[in-house]
């Protein structure tokens, strides 16, 4: 358990300090202040630094680092021959300034974000316009948004200006950071879906940027990390006064504010305002045109009989309607008095987005002709619209007018009734209405012109009151707004009046003397280089956390990030062009023994590659790749979970050639490649992904169709190239490992292709040549030099 | 490709099995490989530690509960929807004299629907096996193994959307992604088949939490459920459901030729002593691939079972056939050490005209949609109880019937018609059952008020539920940790208490 006095030590929350080198021994070795702490450590452990590694083994590592993909064979070559000093400078400039950087790049801060392109949890609801933000996160990594002002985007773009024009850089899109939260969209306890929206955006905000995990004080007094209740709630203030809702079950989405969309949707706007009064203004005078032609018009919900209920509050907002209850058989009467018996136009007022015809009938005589059986566009008030429904016998006195429909019915607000013979006025004013509405839908339809993003607003300002073990229906005393205290940083001593102060929560996370967030994202950089971050639970800092094996390395990296104006690339250059990273993986086996986890990092360590980087690696050799870049979203179709739909799904996925990072990520529902090779959960912030060794994962590798195609691809592209079989070997090494392949290597090879060709049973030696290779390029895909790093 | 088919193949493997032990000890601890016994140390160290035990050497065996459990493994027959307790097990006379009145107890703070008059249950009650206990008149076959049944009456606190609550069921959260009941036994026991997943759910259903209902969360991922059939909503019939990518399109002899040159180019590319772990047991990984590809077909074909079996399940009737195909796929997993498997009732009523999305949620139709939905299970359910029982498993079986929660004892309103009216979402009291695993069968726990609406009696929280579950394993559901995001988990939270259910 902790103690006050643990708080105050609390390793993360001190002061960054500004290292001087260590001393070393071995000083020839370290060619940055990076290798002087890696060695330092190392030589307190009577450990060497590990050989430089092959220029292959360098640079298919740093290809696959940088940009996600293997080096080209010709790349391989060409960076062997150039023996020039700055030669692996060279290649890091190229891969930082290539668009796949971002690809690369940005798909590790999706992780962190929990990106995806549908809600998940209980109800797997699309968000259609996610993939902005996620185009959004991959440029910003390409054009080096400095990371301070990354952050501030994501937690308070909306509270920014602009300073460029361009319509995927406005600052608004960087808050869909705070919408793309997994949500129980069904929950019908209103209150409780609040709290836990602030829950879920407080929980994402201290992982990503604090790397402490701040839900836990939501119930209790943090256990061990100094967040006491009160801080969670002056935070849960910050977010309570944050829209991030439209409407119960429907996330908020906020046009780009300038530029086109902007613009277009001002002036929809005002169009659609104008046009929406003009028709109220003619539906005023086409009431007055059938009380002067003799008529009648009445509110739908003075039915006299019938099962149907009246909507005062959803669908009848304001206006009144009446409307089905869902599975029955609907019917609903009016008792009408008629003056002189005759032929009447009958006219109903309703909305539906769909048609549902309804049977008419007069005093119980079924009239030929069905009645609402046009679509409105809307089921809501905006949707009513008059329609003629044609011409009715009534009888002297009181006449029954009846509807029934099944199962549902169209929403109701009025009808009418006017003699026939001096209907004529009338029909031309409703023709008049008609035109007014054609209008008025096509101004509506202008709409999907202006860009929509998922972003967050400013709420109703307001501090939170501490909800007793955690429970939103037993509040406690009201907090006010404010950042937790046990963090330093600099802060302001107030948060400005009717603000909710994300603004404020957001320079305070970036200001100079936070003790976090440079410390927390340059561990995370530090991690996706090497496998594993200086601190290993890179989203914990807190007391359960590990602690950092290299703390003034972590120090010196978090200065070296503020003093290059909080620049990755600046940062990424510093870290790839080092001894440490130079080394080979092919250790000391004594350090192995000695430091089996490589917590010292006396070589580079081995690891996996994620799944996207073995999905796009395969397409690439294969020359099947399609190297779009950003774009609008991927279509599945549907995002229907029957299981025809989750086929379609995954077919599309299966057909897919471009990056992976580009596939839709369904939140039940992910491509079933990328899950399989520990895509993480896109519902939780993943600092760092599992790596398992499956044989599911084997499974995928020796049955999957495509997995035996792509094989196929890469085998006929090295085909091309190849005199005979051992020019063919060694073609397939040079692209699935960037090395030629030894004697022996080309030995088994030979021989298994030969065994494999026996137990073909095709005539066609073109065709028996392609299989028994593709099995061949099948094993060496399943291999571990090509599916391991090092 | 061609022609010849995979059929099993011995005596070339040059694997030998367990023989490794020094190397895989020096797994990453993030690393995992291989179901059941060959799971590797780095997960038998995190899971002895977290339970306070020393590492087992042995790779090939389970791991030990924490005290002697009568039950080794756990059936979930999974009612999607949430079937009604007053109109299945839960009689309530009260309920027939009240009839079409308004109630007069406090309701929940939150309800789903807007709710009526108090409704009396179409179907009657009578008292059921030696025991007596009460089962409505849609359980026609159930009443033949009523004395190995431990009904839970008093089953509460969960949430009224079908998402929320059916995560809760799995997880113990009705918000966050938590690792599902069926990820933490295997965590605690290990599997008892080399061959095969240790967790299996068949014919799942893709909503409502779909995948976070049988993942492993933050747990190794070896510990997931592995789904038989594509999730889908309605889920896959039982008679189309695979696993996937267990079918290859090569031959056993071109796979092996395969698998041979792999393991040839890691031995050159690999000379001396020092073997990198994750590479070793990627290499193994292969071989337990292979032998899966065998081992899986067998466990799932029923062609060999006898016709009086078939027919025990009710593979002989339409209506019966899917669930019933499903049972018996879960006894013949059962019999193969497969620890946690559930079975899914979970399809749509569309196609027999009931607007029912949610297999037994009849929020209309109640009399048409649980008539329908209980002669699904009643034979296929008691086919498997009888099967289990003939079979010497039912001992150390534990089966768990429900569904996310059960339904109110009032109508649901503005449903006029009698023919057509329904109950709404009831989370405050509401049955489950339990058989086997050493459980007091014939027996009643907990009970609801007059009405069916709170649980009175012993309430039996979700917690509580989960609590019980790993009581009947021999686990401590205090002690089964595991540490993440710098905390220890839990299945039961803070929370949990064992019932007294047990014989």
């Amino acid at each position: 358990m902790t103690t006050d006095a643990d708080e105050v030590t609390l390793w993360s929350l001190q002061p960054i300090r500004d290292p001087a080198p260590p001393a070393v021994e071995h000083s020839s070795w370290p060619t940055s202040v990076i290798d002087s702490f890696i060695l330092a450590r190392l030589e307190e452990a009577d450990l060497a630094p590990a050989p430089r590694a092959g220029s292959r083994e360098l640079l298919r590592r740093v290809t696959f680092d940088l940009v996600g993909l293997p080096p080209t064979p010709e790349e391989v070559e060409s960076f062997v021959r150039d023996d020039s000093p700055d030669a692996l400078a060279k290649v890091v400039d190229r891969l930082l300034a290539s668009p796949r950087h971002g690809e690369r790049w940005g798909r590790h801060w999706l992780d962190v974000v929990r990106y995806a392109d549908s809600n998940g949890a209980d109800e797997s609801v699309p968000f259609p316009n996610a993939y902005r933000f996620r185009n959004w996160v991959i440029g910003a990594f390409n054009r080096d948004l400095p990371f301070d002002r990354f952050v501030h985007e994501q937690v308070a773009g909306d509270l920014l200006p602009r300073d460029d024009p361009e319509e995927d850089t406005d600052p608004l899109i960087g808050t869909g950071f705070l919408v793309l939260g997994t949500k129980i969209v069904a929950e019908k306890d209103l209150a409780k879906m609040d709290a836990d929206i602030v829950d879920e955006q407080i929980d994402t905000l201290g992982r990503a940027f604090l790397g402490m995990s701040l839900g836990c004080a939501r119930c209790h007094d943090h256990k061990f990390d100094p967040i006491p209740t009160t801080d969670y709630y002056g935070l849960a203030g910050i977010f309570k006064s944050t829209r991030t809702m439209a409407s119960p079950g429907k996330w908020l989405e906020r046009p780009l504010r300038s530029g086109r969309g902007e613009e277009l949707t001002r002036r929809r706007d005002a169009e659609l305002a104008r046009k929406r009064k003009k028709v109220e203004q003619l539906e005023e005078t086409f009431r007055a045109v059938v009380g002067s032609a003799g008529g009648v018009t009445f509110e739908a919900e003075t039915f006299a009989r019938g099962n149907v209920v009246v909507d005062r509050e959803r669908y009848g907002k304001g206006i009144g309607i009446v409307g089905d209850l869902g599975v029955e058989e609907d019917h609903v009467e009016w008792d009408v008095d008629v003056v002189a018996a005759g032929d009447h136009v009958v006219l109903m007022r309703y909305a539906a987005a769909s048609p549902r015809p309804a049977r008419v009938l007069v005093n119980g005589v079924l009239f030929e002709k069905p009645a609402m059986t046009r679509s409105t566009g809307s089921w809501m008030p905006d949707g009513q619209r008059w329609f003629s429904e044609g011409k009715l016998s009534l009888r002297e006195g009181k006449n029954v007018l009846r509807l029934e429909t099944q199962p549902h019915m169209s929403h109701l607000d009025k009808l009418g009734i006017v003699p026939a013979e001096s209907s004529s006025g009338v029909v031309d004013a409703l023709k008049a209405l008609e035109a007014l509405h054609a209008e008025l839908a096509s101004s509506k339809s202008v709409a999907s012109t202006s860009i929509q993003v998922m972003a967050v607003d400013e709420g109703t300002v307001q501090n939170a009151r501490v909800h007793l073990r955690g429970s939103h229906t037993s509040p406690g005393e009201e907090v006010p707004r404010r950042f937790p205290d046990a963090i330093g940083g600099g802060r302001p001593d107030a948060l400005p009046e009717g603000q909710s102060g994300r603004l404020e929560l957001a320079r305070w996370l970036t200001s100079a003397t936070h003790p976090l967030t440079s410390r927390v994202i340059a561990n995370r950089v530090w991690g996706w280089h090497f496998g594993r971050g200086i601190v290993g639970t890179p989203d914990d800092f807190g007391t359960r956390g590990e602690a950092p094996s290299h703390p003034l390395l972590l120090d010196h990296l978090s200065r070296l990030l503020r003093e290059s104006g909080w620049s990755l690339k600046a940062l990424h250059r510093r870290i790839v062009l080092s001894s440490t990273y130079g080394m080979t993986a092919n250790g000391d086996p004594l350090a192995a023994g000695v430091d089996p986890d490589n917590r010292l990092l006396g070589r580079f360590g081995r690891r996996r590659l994620e799944a996207e980087a073995i999905r796009d690696a395969l397409l690439e050799m294969g020359g099947g790749l399609d190297r779009g870049v950003g774009g609008a979203p991927l279509e599945v179709g549907t995002y229907n979970l029957s299981p025809a739909d989750v086929e379609k799904n995954r077919v599309f996925c299966v057909r897919s050639r471009r990056r992976s990072v580009y596939l839709p990520v369904v939140r039940t529902n992910v491509y079933d490649f990328l899950t399989l090779f520990d895509f993480p959960n896109a519902d939780l912030s993943t600092g760092e992904r599992a790596t398992t060794t499956l044989p599911t994962q084997a499974l995928f590798l020796m049955n999957s169709p495509w997995v035996i195609e792509q094989a196929g691809h890469i085998v006929r592209r090295s085909m091309a190239g190849a005199r005979d079989d051992e020019a063919l070997v060694r073609g397939l090494f040079l692209v699935l490992f960037s090395r030629p392949p030894s004697e022996a290597e080309t030995r088994v090879a030979l021989e298994f292709v030969g065994s494999y060709a026996a137990t073909l049973d095709v005539a066609d030696a073109e065709t028996r040549r392609v299989e028994s290779w593709t099995g061949f390029c099948q094993a060496l895909i399943a291999s571990d030099e090509f599916i391991v790093l090092r | 490709m061609t022609g010849e088919r995979m059929e099993p193949e011995t005596g070339n493997s040059r694997l030998a099995p367990g023989g490794r032990a020094r190397t895989r000890r020096e797994m990453l601890g993030r690393s995992a490989v291989g179901f059941g016994g060959l799971a590797l140390n780095a997960l038998l160290a995190e899971s002895a530690v977290a339970r306070g035990d020393e590492p087992s050497d042995d790779l090939l065996t389970s791991r030990p509960p924490h005290f002697r459990g009568r039950a080794k493994r756990v059936i979930f027959l999974f009612m999607q929807g949430g079937p009604s307790h007053v109109d299945t097990f839960d009689p309530k006379p009260r309920l027939d004299k009240d009839d079409g009145k308004p109630p007069t107890f406090e309701r929940t703070r939150v309800q789903f629907a807007k709710r009526g008059n108090l409704m009396r249950s179409p179907w009657m009650f009578r008292p059921t096996g030696r025991s007596g206990i009460p089962m409505s008149e849609l359980w026609r076959h159930l009443p033949e193994v009523a004395d190995e049944l431990c009904m839970l009456h008093s089953v509460c606190e969960t949430n009224v959307s079908h998402g929320g609550a059916t995560m809760k069921l799995h997880t113990g959260d009705e918000v966050l992604v938590r690792p599902s009941m069926g990820a933490w036994i295997n965590y605690g026991l290990g599997s008892e088949n080399r061959d095969l997943p240790g967790f299996v759910t068949i014919c799942p259903s893709s909503v409502h939490g779909g995948v976070n209902n049988y993942g492993a969360a933050f747990l190794p991922a070896i510990h997931q459920g592995v789904p038989l059939g594509t999730p889908g909503y309605p889920n896959t019939l039982a008679k189309n459901a695979r696993f996937s990518y267990m079918r290859s399109p090569r031959s056993a002899r071109q796979q092996r030729l395969q698998l041979d040159v792999l393991r040839d180019l890691h031995a050159i590319g690999n000379p001396g002593s020092e073997v990198d772990s994750i590479v070793e047991s990627r290499i193994e990984t292969f071989e337990l691939a292979f032998r899966m590809q065998m081992a899986a077909p067998e466990a799932l074909e029923i062609t060999g079972e006898s016709a009086a079996t078939r027919a025990l399940y009710g593979l002989d009737e339409k209506h019966t056939e899917d669930f019933g195909r499903q049972c018996l796929i879960a006894r013949r997993l059962a019999e193969r050490g497969v620890r946690f498997i559930q079975v899914n009732h979970a399809h749509s009523l569309r196609t027999v005209g009931i607007p029912t999305n949610e297999q037994w949620d009849q929020h209309t139709h109640l009399k048409k949609g649980h008539e329908i939905n209980a002669a699904h299970v009643d034979r296929p359910i008691t086919g498997l109880i009888k099967d289990l029982r003939g079979r010497g498993l039912l001992d150390d079986t534990l089966v768990l019937w429900g569904g996310e929660f059960g339904r109110t004892p009032t109508a649901e309103l503005n449903k006029k018609s009698r023919e057509n009216i329904g109950r709404d979402h009831h989370t405050e009291g509401f049955t489950m059952w339990l058989a086997g695993g050493g459980v007091r069968g014939g027996s009643r726990h907990g009970a609801t008020d007059d009405f069916g609406y709170y649980a009175i009696e012993n309430r039996v929280t979700i917690h509580d539920l989960h609590a019980t579950l790993l009581h009947a394993l021999g686990l401590d559901h205090t002690r089964l940790t595991y540490r993440h995001a710098g905390r220890e988990f839990r299945l039961t939270d803070v929370y949990g208490e064992v019932a007294d259910i047990f014989s």
